[in-house]
């Protein structure tokens, strides 16, 4: 559906349009939001974004030159399913996943960590990599010497408990930080009252200090 | 032979958050053999205090897995008097291959000698003054949020305009309304267009920016 608001500024008349499924376009051009002086009478037509990519389809960036609908035809249609896609709930939820998915990959991605020979190794922290180090500190705590594991691409090799235990550290402190910073920045996002306000978080962003939990400030603060 | 830097390999700095990585931040980071960033390897976000950054031929950067690889540039300077970031052969395009690449950009002035189309929130909160887009077709949503020093835009492309898609895309810079204002350098030809054009006429018609030509200016060479 595509809809239309009159503003004024400085006293001038401004027509806003924009689709609540897609974007509008005229002359070949599509945009996300249309603003124009309302005295040049512009009219726009709708095209509905694709669904199956969620940066191109939900947040309508620019340049979706989809004139077309699969069918090749004009599409001017209203698909009142599909309105809800950019309310203001659903911006939420799709926002909170993109970050949650930010939040696991930095997790995944792992730690380096400075052995006591000197060396920095790379290990990284997916799901099966947590429970391996549950192994690991079980090992060290039955008085195992010689622990056998390996870092990112390297081969097994035997680490030392003092070793074993900076990896585990490491881990751990990896996945605190970014589960405690992702649940308070989820708290701060899901206070947001417009879209625009949503979409422009991101991961790594400084989040207000009254959404930040006393743990996360306690991280912060070292 | 690509240098592409991956998830699991040939992470350079990784430090975010200030946290885990070991290596030491340089004044300046020069790779020519990097063509693209792909998963998460390339991690220089956070790099608060790097001065200068030369990655001549890095081409692309994969959203999907790291974006916001490059954020946070040199935002912590305490002076960014001359920085300047150039990335001349990059040139993500729409469709989040570029998103969020340089968000909070700590640098007076970059130059994407390459870009097309600036995606989703690529400099979206960055201290930059001065954008030079000498091949800019389109900006994509928010890419410019945010940048509170924006005060040129060089838009070089003679072929036709570039696209703002969205009076959003400008949100908190001094072009949007009540903004302190700036000034858009673009081909003498299509001035009138531009000052016509959608969502640009309104920008005009909030009397916060100023359109000049290209020729003659300062930016002259990056008309295209």
């Amino acid at each position: 559906m595509i809809k239309t608001e009159i503003f004024e500024i400085n006293g001038k008349s401004y027509t806003k349009t924009w689709s609540t499924i897609g974007f509008v376009c005229r002359d070949g051009i599509c945009y996300s939001e249309a603003i124009d002086p309302t005295e040049l009478g512009r009219t726009y037509t709708e095209v509905i974004a694709p669904t199956d990519n969620d940066d191109e389809g939900y947040y309508n960036d620019s340049g979706y030159d989809g004139n077309k609908t699969q069918d090749g035809e004009d599409d001017n249609s209203t698909n009142e399913d599909l309105t809800e896609e950019i309310d203001l709930n659903t911006a939420i939820d799709r926002k909170i996943n993109e970050l949650s998915e930010l939040c696991e990959m930095n997790i995944e991605y792992g730690v380096d960590v400075l052995l006591s020979n000197g060396n920095v190794q790379h290990f990284s922290m997916t799901i099966q990599d947590q429970l391996n180090l549950i192994s690991l500190s079980a090992m060290v705590e039955q008085g195992m010497t010689e622990i056998p594991y390996h870092a990112d691409d390297e081969s097994c090799i035997f680490y030392s408990p003092e070793d074993i235990n900076a990896i585990v550290e490491a881990g751990t402190s990896l996945k605190t930080y970014h589960v405690t910073y992702f649940n308070s920045l989820k708290i701060y996002v899901k206070s947001l009252t417009n879209i625009e306000d949503v979409m422009s978080c991101y991961y790594g962003m400084d989040i207000p200090e009254e959404y930040q939990s006393e743990v996360y400030k306690k991280l912060l603060n070292g | 032979m690509t240098n592409s830097i991956d998830l699991y390999g040939d992470d350079i700095f990784y430090n975010l958050f200030d946290g885990t990585y070991t290596s030491e931040v340089s004044d300046t980071f020069e790779d020519s053999e990097i063509t693209a960033i792909t998963g998460m390897g390339f991690r220089l976000r956070n790099a608060k205090t790097l001065r200068h950054l030369e990655l001549p031929n890095l081409a692309s950067h994969d959203w999907t897995n790291s974006g916001g690889s490059l954020s946070f540039l040199g935002y912590d300077l305490s002076d960014n008097t001359g920085t300047y970031l150039r990335l001349p052969k990059f040139n993500g395009v729409s469709g989040g291959s570029n998103g969020y690449l340089l968000q909070a950009c700590g640098y007076e002035t970059v130059i994407l000698d390459s870009v097309t189309e600036l995606a989703r929130g690529l400099l979206q909160n960055s201290k930059i003054t001065t954008l030079i887009l000498p091949k800019g077709t389109k900006t994509g949503t928010y890419s410019l949020s945010g940048c509170s020093n924006l005060t040129t835009l060089v838009l070089g492309r003679s072929a036709g305009i570039c696209v703002l898609s969205a009076v959003g895309n400008i949100s908190g810079t001094p072009f949007a309304s009540g903004g302190s204002g700036g000034t858009i350098y673009v081909p003498s030809a299509l001035i009138e267009t531009y000052k016509t054009a959608t969502n640009w006429s309104t920008v005009y018609g909030y009397g916060t920016v100023n359109f000049v030509a290209i020729e003659g200016s300062l930016y002259e060479e990056y008309k295209t």
